[in-house]
């Protein structure tokens, strides 16, 4: 069961705690975390899940698929360590993750 | 009757949705009537300027329309023209929120889109309110101190807070979808089954359930959870949601039995006190007496002042009775006024009785009883 925090751009702090194998976006969601939306259900479809993943954790996700890459085109404010959070799958390397989201999906 | 080349111009521009047509490299090349009205330009603004006239680059986002019509053209049924929107800016510089359908054909030889647009701004909006209050409601259902749970019409949950978790011992994702019957006492569920379809089928909208008696539910640990519920439903097309709002009374219940104990250790004091005990009201009226008291006074009458109970001797002189009936009217004033109080009353003859007051203060220290006391002093052989 890792554990997810997420702080929103307000600097307001939601620290979760989600099963294995769902995603970063799915563990968002169901613990109601403002400023995360994930429309498309985690279908890489919305870009309305948008996360940025500190450089520290970068490494332990799995690299970002084509598809997610352009899509992030549609999220706001993308830097080098945006991602989209229903792209990245919650395992127990990931316990402890800390990722902050965007001011806006929309 | 045959459809002629010449007509095209004139449906394109008939045609209910706006519609424009531009190069691969972003060049308009028609716009249509039903675009015209949607963004405020003349077809002459537009015609042989760039895409971006209309459909900038947004602000804070890397979109490049025509890298975009390029994919979904070449992928018409994409999940993401379901999602993604792009932003049209109007001729007064107001921002439009489109969906777009984007198809690909040669006009003249050079590679075009064909671009319908819909304006969804206000879909938008009001999803993204709804949404937002929704989130809102969601947190406030998560924090409530109550388990909240909802069941369809199959009485399958379907929904489940945070507290009900912690009430009943099942995760979110392991109750939904199971039957409701899961969170009821085996030899109840047959009939709370039925109790939830007749109430489904019933006119009333919300209603407490267990009027009929106690009930409970069952954690998964097996053990049985006294329930104190309320009960709403929500039919929407047909369907019918069943909400109830549930809160665990095992705390009320043992403090139930605790005070019922207490009641029974107070009883067992007072009736078989050997001593006589009156219970007063503030004003002085009394209350309760024990046998003790009775004994004293054989045509006791309740509700009476406790100065007016026939404590004296039938030959008293009633000069002294009524001086001693002032006496203890005054006593019980000053009682309450938070005084402890000793008299000793002569009865007539020669008996003697020791009177003891005591206030009783509830926790703001006002003073909600007066136990009296009576001794008979000369019946006790304790004589002053
Ligand atoms: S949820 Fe839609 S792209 Fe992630």
């Amino acid at each position: 069961m890792p554990k997810v925090v997420f702080i929103e751009a307000n600097g307001t702090v939601h620290e979760v705690v989600a099963s294995a194998g769902t995603s970063l976006m799915q563990a968002a969601v169901s613990h109601m975390v403002p400023g995360i939306e994930g429309d498309c259900g985690g279908l890489c479809a919305c870009a309305t899940c948008h996360v940025y993943v500190p450089d520290e954790w970068q490494a332990k996700c799995s690299a970002a698929k084509e598809l997610e890459q352009s899509i992030l085109d549609f999220a706001f404010d993308v830097n080098e360590n945006s991602r989209l959070a229903c792209q990245i799958e919650l395992g127990d390397d990931l316990d402890g993750i800390t990722v902050t989201l965007p001011e806006r999906q929309y | 009757m045959s459809f002629e080349a010449g007509d095209t111009v004139e449906l394109l521009n008939e045609l209910p949705e706006a519609f424009l047509a531009v190069t691969e490299l972003g060049e308009v090349l028609f716009v249509n009537r039903a675009l015209t009205a949607l963004t405020g330009y003349d077809a002459d603004d537009l015609v042989g300027k760039d895409i971006s006239t209309l459909l900038p680059t947004p602000e804070r986002r890397r979109v490049q329309v025509i890298e975009w019509f390029g994919r979904w053209a070449n992928d018409p049924d994409s999940e993401q023209l379901r999602y993604l929107n792009l932003e049209l800016l109007t001729r007064v510089g107001d921002t439009k929120l489109v969906s777009v359908r984007v198809s690909k054909h040669d006009i003249q030889d050079k590679p075009c889109f064909l671009v319908v647009l819909r304006d969804v701004t206000t879909q938008h909006e009001t999803m993204a309110a709804l949404r937002h209050a929704q989130l809102v409601t969601n947190r406030i259902l998560a924090i409530g101190e109550d388990a909240i749970l909802s069941v369809d019409s199959e009485q399958k949950l379907i929904y489940w807070n945070e507290r009900a978790a912690q009430l009943f011992g099942y995760s979110e994702s392991e109750i939904i979808g199971q039957p409701l019957s899961r969170l009821l006492p085996p030899n109840m569920s047959v009939d709370h089954s039925d109790l939830v379809t007749s109430f489904t089928a019933g006119k009333v909208a919300s209603r407490m359930m267990g009027e009929r008696g106690e009930i409970f539910g069952v954690h998964r640990d097996g053990r049985r959870i006294p329930l104190e519920a309320s009960i709403t439903k929500t039919t929407i097309d047909g369907q019918t949601v069943l909400s109830a709002q549930v809160r665990d009374i095992t705390e009320r219940k043992l403090r139930e039995q605790a005070l019922v104990a207490s009641e029974a250790r107070f009883r067992a004091i007072f009736e078989y006190a050997v001593e006589a005990m009156v219970l007063l009201s503030p004003d002085g009226r009394v209350l309760e007496i024990n046998p003790a008291a009775k004994a004293l006074l054989p045509d006791f009458e309740a509700s009476k002042y406790f100065w007016e109970l026939d404590w004296w001797h039938e030959q008293a002189d009633p000069q002294v009775v009524q001086q001693s009936r002032e006496g203890l009217r005054e006593s019980v004033g000053r009682c309450l006024a938070g005084e402890v109080i000793r008299v000793r009353t002569h009865l007539g003859g020669t008996r003697e009785v020791d009177f003891s007051m005591l206030p009783v203060n509830d926790a703001d220290g006002r003073v909600v009883y007066i136990i009296a006391e009576a001794r008979e002093l000369n019946a006790t052989g304790d004589h002053a």
